[in-house]
Order: C-alpha cells, then structure tokens, then sequence
C-alpha cells in the first residue's frame, strides 16, 4: 500500500495537488493499480534489452533551419499580445 | 433530397453525377448534427464556416469540370486532440479549454487537400485517457445504438458521430485501443496503423512510442481511402518511415488466420464470444487455415502497458502548465510553484491525475529498474510473441473487446475494471503492430485482425471479404 507521505511526495514531484478529502481513495487506486501490474515480476527479463521497433532505426538529418510551418501565425492565436510580444501572466 | 447512410465511393459517385452538391450534402449533415446530437454529444467543436467554405470549393471545382482529389466534398469528423488551425482544440480537458490551434495537424494538412469537408470536433476521453469518454471534462458521449451504453474509448465522440451518420467517416487516435474500442462498440470500422505510417504532427500527445492517428468508417474500402491519403514520410515527425509496401498475390486460400489461445480468457462475454467464432467459421468455409498459436506474454501486455503509457504520459503532460496557452484564468499564487499546483489542480480531471503519479512513480529512483525497465523488457518479449506467430500465420484474428458496449458508471469506480477493456487492443500498441476492428452483422461487437508491420493492404483485403458476404 502507498503510503499518504509517499503520495504527497510524488504529487509534488508531478507539479500535482491533491485535495486533502481524496488523498485516501487516491492512494487506494493507485496501489490498486500497483498491484496489478506487479504480475511482471513473474516473467524472467535478465537478459533482454528494452524494445525499440526494428525499422525505426537511428536516423538523424542535418541540423539545417528551415521554413516548416510559418511562425508568423502561431502569434495570432496566443491568448494574449502585447506590441509584439507574447503576454503571458507574471510569475516571479 | 433524402440523404442515406452513404459510404465515401457513393459520395463520390453522386456528386460527380450531380444527384447533389457538395454544399447541399454539407448542410445535411449540419442540420442533421443541430438536431440530433444534442442526445448524443458526439461534438465538442462545430467547424461550420470551415466546412461550408471546403465544399463550396468542391462545388466549383465540379462546375468547372476539374478532376476531384479523392476525398472531395466526403464531410468528417477529428477527434479534439488533433489540431485544427484556428479551431479550438481542447483534447477533452479543462486545462486546453481555450487553446486554438496554430496550424493544422500533418494528418488535417493532408484531409483538406484531399478535399474533405471537416464539420467539426469530436469528444474524447480528457488526453485520450479512457475507454468510455466518461473521463472527457465536458461531458460523457452516448452510443448512438443504445443511449444508455457508453461508446466506447477514448475516441468515443468520433466513432459515435460516424455510427450516427453525423458524417462520413472521423479521425481518431489510438495508444491502447482508442480507435478499435470504440469501433467496435458502435459498430464501424477502426484501424490502428503501424506504428511510424502516420505522422503525429499536431496530435496532442499522450505516450509517444504507443500514439498513432487513425481512421474510423462505415466499411473498410472507406477505412482503406482515407489511411491511403493520411500515411506516408512526414519532415515534421521523426518516426515516420517511407516504406515500400510490401508485394502480394492475395487470395483467402493462401491465408492462415491464427488465432491466440491465450485470448479466449474467462471474462469474455458469452455473445462476443459465439458471434467471433461464427467469423471464425465464416474464413474457414472460404478457404483460409485457421490456426491455434500462442502468444505466451500476452497476459502482462495489460501490465507493461499500465506502465510504459503513465510514465510517458507524466512527461508529455508536464508542459501544460496554464501560463503559456490553453486558458485564461486568474489564479491567486504566492510562488511559481504555488501557481503550477493551483492551476494543475484545479485544471486536470482524475484518471489524468492518477496517471501522471503513476508514472512520476515508475519512473522515480528506485523504482525506474523495477518497473519501468523491466516493462520495457516485458514489451520486447510480447513483440518477439507476434514476430513468432507471423512465422506461421498471415494475421491474428482475436474479438476486439471482450464486452458488448457497457453502461455509464460501470467501470468508473475502480480504474483496473476501466483498463481491462482494452485487454485484446493494447498489445498491438506495444509491438507496433497494424490491427483493424470490423463490425460484426451491424452489431456493438467486432472482431481484430492483427497483421505484421506496414502489411496494412491484407488487413484490408480481408476485411473487405468478410464485409462483402455479410451484407
């Protein structure tokens, strides 16, 4: 069973907050959900890589900039704009 | 004019004879949505403007006597996490409440080009996160055979407008299931394609080695035009691969159907399980081999994907964060840190929540080794299972769902119950494989075929067999 300390440490890891009232039934199906998924500790996985499809294999292009989608657009449908800048809300 | 339940070849076919335009077939379908779906809730999103202004551009193209590209004037439906530039774009959840999107999706790029007419957005489960469009913040969508039923998950808004006939056929995305799931519970056609065939450029993601777009329609010839004109080498996604489509001589004599032991489990409901056998008998009095095979993993394939979607999914959900896009809210804070837990809060709905802490979790120090590794590890066996079976056999035929379509609240009070539906779709993700969901007899059940990479073309020609002699 997840512990309510262990919660709370991992909801602040995931920039989460969790209502006091839920944190019970939270920690519930979260454990819930652990102890399902804990069935694969049956299989034997020592000497197995992890799974990358086959036919995506390392491809990489050059680093050259170009005109993929027109940039100028994305301003428009910024909720908020300011002469030419993006407004966003204050955070410091 | 009466309008039919018309198939994207019969919409073609009427408009190049001029039985009705592409303008009147367009408000058809909007007056039919206004009125109807009011009971279903299929949409969030009304692209009404959008969709004139495409068929009026079919209409001239018809006037003027120019060949039509090949999904002219058809009206569709896109699932609200795919984007649609200049349309709201929500992906089911509060915290996208009033983003709109700033260019269209590759998949969008290549629909208007083809001529589609979009009418509008589809629900969802919040950030594909269900099986039921329970989860969407907005509202649940009902199943347009039986209102009392969900639809099915998480594209449940788009396989509920098509089996309405609230358009033709509708983009959906599926990482456990989402396509096929719903398919089956409205009784359409669903295709999860290879993983890489279809760029994801512009669809809000959700775990990233699992995601592909797909097609949901009335038949699979449909199924078959609209994945011929979304696929291909996107620049804008790295995992899309050009690929020679592999060469074959198809003939249902030559084909060896597997079926999977381990799929016939106790828990499938008894109706599924007599009508997928009677398509089962159906190949084998047409002439293809039915085998038994097994696929020894495939009881961990629920496991290893309640792992690897979560942990993908904490990281792909991390960037929204309510100060750059998606709504205007004012949230009193003390600290930065302050505003991101408020407006996280307050802005995700529950399975969103429990994901991204079950995949914090799994991916945290101490336990990284235990289970997201050693999932990842389990994945690789799974897929080696197929890449064994595809020795013996052309395609996998399994039911797509182990249960006819359920009732609202059924499964929403214990997650695991959620996430078993998707028993029989995940494992296709996890291997990257094609699969395909047809309807059985009209029914809210279909049947799965499982095919070995990018042999999308034999998903279809089967299907189109089965469909042809069961009409």
């Amino acid at each position: 069973m997840f512990t309510e300390k262990e919660l709370k440490k991992l909801a602040s890891l995931s920039k989460l907050k969790i209502d006091p009232k839920e944190i019970e039934k939270f920690q519930k199906e979260i454990s819930q959900i652990l102890s399902y998924v804990q069935k694969l500790k049956e299989v034997e996985t020592q000497d197995k890589e992890m799974l990358y499809f086959s036919w995506l294999k390392e491809r990489k292009r050059e680093d050259l900039p170009k005109d993929l989608f027109p940039k100028k657009d994305l301003k428009t449908y910024f909720l908020e704009q300011k002469n030419d800048f993006l407004k966003t809300k204050k955070i410091l | 004019m009466k309008l039919e339940n018309f198939t994207i070849t019969e919409i073609q076919q009427k408009l190049k004879e001029k039985e009705f335009s592409a303008i009147e077939l367009c408000n058809w379908y909007l007056e039919k949505i206004k009125k109807e779906d009011e009971k279903i809730q299929a949409f969030i999103t009304l692209t009404e403007d959008l969709a004139k202004k495409q068929a009026k551009k079919i209409d001239h193209l018809i006037q003027k006597g120019e060949k039509l590209p090949s999904l002219a004037g058809v009206p569709c439906a896109i699932k609200d996490n795919i984007l649609l530039e200049g349309t709201k774009t929500t992906a089911g959840s509060f915290i996208l409440q009033d983003y709109l999107a700033p260019f269209d999706a590759t998949v969008v790029k290549k629909l208007k080009n083809a001529g589609a007419v979009i009418l509008g957005k589809t629900n969802l489960d919040e950030f594909a996160m269900g099986s039921s469009t329970e989860y969407s913040a907005f509202f649940p969508t009902k199943n347009p055979l039986d209102l009392t039923k969900v639809p099915g998950g998480s594209s449940g808004g788009s396989a509920a407008a098509v089996s309405a006939n609230f358009c033709s056929f509708a983009l959906g995305s599926d990482t456990g299931g989402s396509v096929r799931q719903p398919a089956s519970f409205c009784a359409i056609v669903g295709l999860k394609p290879t993983y890489g065939r279809v760029s994801r450029f512009g669809l809000i993601a959700f775990a990233s080695s699992l995601d592909q777009i797909g097609p949901m329609t009335k038949t699979v010839q449909d199924c078959e035009i609209v994945f011929d004109t979304i696929k291909g080498k996107d620049e804008l996604d790295s995992t899309t691969v050009e690929v020679q489509e592999p060469i074959f001589n198809f003939s249902l004599k030559n084909l060896i159907l597997g079926i999977p032991k381990e799929y016939l489990i106790e828990g499938i409901e008894k109706e599924v399980e007599k009508k997928f056998f009677e398509v089962v008998k159906f190949f084998e009095k047409k002439g293809a081999k039915i085998l038994e095979i097994s696929l020894p993993h495939t009881k961990y394939a629920l496991s290893c994907y309640y792992i690897v979607a979560p942990a993908e999914a904490s990281s792909n959900l991390a960037r929204y964060d309510l100060l750059k896009y998606g709504k205007k809210e004012k949230i009193e804070s003390h600290s930065l840190d302050d505003f991101y837990l408020k407006a996280r809060e307050k802005n995700f709905g529950k399975e969103v929540k429990r994901r991204i802490i079950l995949g914090t979790f799994v991916l945290s120090v101490g336990y990284f080794e235990e289970f997201y590794q050693r999932a990842q590890k389990v994945r690789k066996k799974i897929a080696e299972d197929f890449e064994k079976a595809f020795e013996k056999v052309h395609l996998i035929l399994t039911p797509t769902s182990p249960t006819l379509p359920f009732s609202f609240g059924e499964r929403m009070k214990n997650p695991v119950q959620m996430y078993l539906s998707d028993i029989f779709t995940v494992s296709s993700n996890l291997a990257g494989l094609p699969a395909i969901s047809i309807p059985i007899e009209k029914k809210p059940i279909g049947f799965q075929l499982i095919a070995p990479p990018f042999h999308e073309k034999i998903l279809f020609e089967t299907g189109k067999i089965y469909e042809r002699n069961n009409e």
